[in-house]
């Protein structure tokens, strides 16, 4: 006789996945089996859509050039303090995104920022604001999948190369970077993904000025509080898409490497 | 040549303590110890891996404990072959050539070389490491060692996870490969027999301390303290009180319980009292009991009965007990044929003690 423990998992498992495609199924019930792409049809929309695009995609690549270096001396140096650093360093991906957001707003209105700001390139209510905002929530996660990939990677392996005769940049180069393959691009489309999702942080500094620095997740907001139901269900049914093919890109090449 | 000077590291709370160890150009040179000794941070600390606290390491003079791995012209073959698993097996052993843009024309040819030697030439055109076996493996990260030409060739208990015929079979080609070359090798292990198939010269370290070094016959049968003893499985070792022997002068034994071995007076000398005493299996021969046993054996000879053998088949023993029940166990051979000895299990037998191979260890 199966163990009460065991219906117990069941029932939560089947809950998680009730409340997961009820999510999914809602969006598509919605569309009464109408091409949702109808409803993406205008210039608003598509500005939007690539606006998100490119500033996921600058952030998301900003954050793995800081990410990778970052995430290879997290999981190479053993030092006094090394979790205080980690766990500062994930702030930005637990902290919420509107705080985020504030924070960002602050550092432009004052000191050295203020600076930046007037002199060297304006972030506030413009689009390098929005991607700093995804940058900040991207690199986190890309420096948790990146520590985590170069932790799984034997040390031995570049002391072995630096015997063959590289330095240890080149046994990083030519030994760690590419077993980490799978791991840099999981962690440029988990980042991306999160970056292209991102509101509080991107709308808090950038604001939502239509047709300027209007994403995918402020147009979504901005047509629910016109009441255009029909582009912000539109906008909403391509985000999960995306969400959903970078989440099973993500699980092929992890799982890749695990094999 | 290699010339270790008062050398000491650490690793966490764990230190190697005054290491001074020579290794000559040529020369097979094994350091042999149990698991924790310390082997490999030794290894580590020579290679250039971790820093040392103090002393020098001289390559052929020139002190390069500064100097970065990569600069040192030294090859590592680690106990876990790290083989790159995203490259191909050609890849892989051409990888130190690449990295020094050696022309493609002398890559080409080296590689081919190195894989005749290893006799791995079937294996080159394989795209991934995947199917190799462990013997296969074993090859082809020697080879990725040797094609770079090193000075000195480090070696982590390279063989210890492969099968043993296959270790066997692979001691014999390492050796041949090296004499070929003329590799001056540094191989740690705690496998006794690898160490006594491949080292011109053996250091047994325990505890982070070297123990004693010599020629690996010497170490194996003259260990210098009770450490290494126990270390070497010196089969037969007892505690005893030593003593000169009443009514001969100049002669000694050491009284073991109610058992008293004679011992030859040279070596005990120096000291006396209480002491652990040993001697190989392999210097105790066996003799057919004389009807009427139990008097007039000859100096170093006891009555003892054969107890039973050993199971191993590749050396069986022999146990002969003296003195009667609570008396000593005595380890002796192997013996190629148990079928030629002069007794059956459960019979009286004479046990030879030749008293000139007795070991002495005086401390506690």
């Amino acid at each position: 006789m199966r163990s009460w423990f065991n219906w117990v998992l069941v029932l939560a498992l089947g809950c998680s996945i009730s409340l997961m495609v009820l999510l999914l199924a809602v969006q598509a019930a919605y569309t009464g089996g109408r091409s949702p792409l109808r409803a993406l049809g205008t210039a608003d929309v598509h500005h939007a859509m690539w606006l998100s695009f490119y500033a996921a995609t600058v952030a998301a690549v900003l954050a793995l050039v800081l990410a990778i270096p970052t995430g290879f001396a997290l999981a190479r140096w053993r030092f006094p303090g090394n979790w205080l650093v980690e766990a500062i360093l994930l702030i930005p991906m637990i902290m919420s995104p509107i705080a985020l957001g504030v924070a960002l707003l602050l550092v432009f209105r004052t000191g050295p920022g203020m600076w930046v700001e007037e002199h060297l390139l304006r972030f506030v209510f413009e689009v390098p604001g929005i991607i700093l905002a995804q940058f900040f929530v991207s690199y986190s996660l890309a420096v948790l999948v990146l520590r985590t990939t170069f932790a799984g990677i034997d040390p031995r392996l570049e002391q072995v190369a630096r015997f063959l005769g590289c330095t240890r940049w080149q046994a990083f180069r030519h030994v760690t970077l590419p077993l980490a393959r799978n791991g840099i691009v999981a962690a440029f489309v988990l980042g991306w993904a999160r970056a292209l999702g991102d509101f509080g942080a991107t709308s808090t500094i950038a604001g939502a000025v239509k047709g300027k620095t209007e994403t995918m997740t402020v147009a979504i907001y901005l047509h629910l509080a016109s009441v255009s139901i029909d582009q912000a269900v539109a906008l909403s049914i391509v985000l999960t898409l995306i969400t959903v093919v970078g989440l099973i890109a993500v699980r092929l090449l992890l799982g890749g490497e695990r094999r | 040549m290699i010339d270790v000077q008062g050398l000491v590291a650490h690793y966490g709370s764990f230190s190697l303590r005054n290491i001074d160890l020579r290794i000559e150009t040529g020369q097979c040179f094994v350091l042999l110890g149990p698991s924790g000794a310390g082997k490999t941070l030794f290894l580590e600390t020579v290679l250039g891996i971790q820093p040392p606290d103090s002393g020098r390491i001289l390559l052929d003079g020139c002190d390069i404990s500064g100097t970065p791995p990569e600069a040192r012209g030294f090859s590592y073959l680690p106990q876990d072959l790290a083989l790159f698993p995203h490259l191909s097996v050609r890849r892989n052993i051409e990888f130190g050539l690449r990295i020094r843009h050696t022309p493609r024309a002398t890559v080409q040819e080296r590689v081919a070389r190195t894989a005749r030697l290893l006799a791995i030439e079937p294996l080159l055109d394989r795209p991934s490491l995947r199917g190799l076996s462990g013997g296969e493996k074993q090859r082809v990260a020697l080879a990725r060692a040797l094609i770079v030409e090193p000075r000195v060739l480090f070696l982590d208990e390279p063989f210890s996870s492969l099968d043993p015929a296959i270790r066997r079979q692979l001691h014999v080609e390492f050796a041949e490969v090296r004499q070929r070359l003329g590799l001056t090798a540094v191989l740690v292990t705690h496998d006794h027999e690898e160490a006594a198939a491949l080292a011109d010269r053996l250091a047994v370290l325990i505890n982070g301390e070297i123990q004693q070094s010599g020629p690996p016959a010497e170490v194996f049968d003259r260990p210098a303290n009770l450490a290494t003893a126990r270390f070497l499985v010196l089969e037969n070792l007892f505690e005893g009180l030593l003593r000169p022997t009443a009514g001969a002068s100049g002669a000694c034994e050491v009284s073991c319980g109610h058992v008293a071995l004679a011992v030859a007076s040279n070596g005990p000398a120096r000291h006396s009292g209480r002491m652990n005493v040993g001697f190989r299996a392999r210097y105790a021969r066996l003799h057919k009991a004389p009807v009427g046993s139990g008097s007039g054996l000859a100096r170093g000879c006891y009555l003892g009965i054969l107890e039973g053998f050993s199971a191993s088949c590749s050396s069986p023993r022999a146990f002969v007990r003296i003195g009667g029940q609570d008396g000593l166990r005595i380890e002796c051979g192997p013996f190629a044929d148990p079928a030629i000895l002069p007794a059956r299990v459960g019979e009286e037998v004479v046990v030879e003690l030749p008293p000139e191979r007795f070991l002495f260890f005086s401390e506690p």
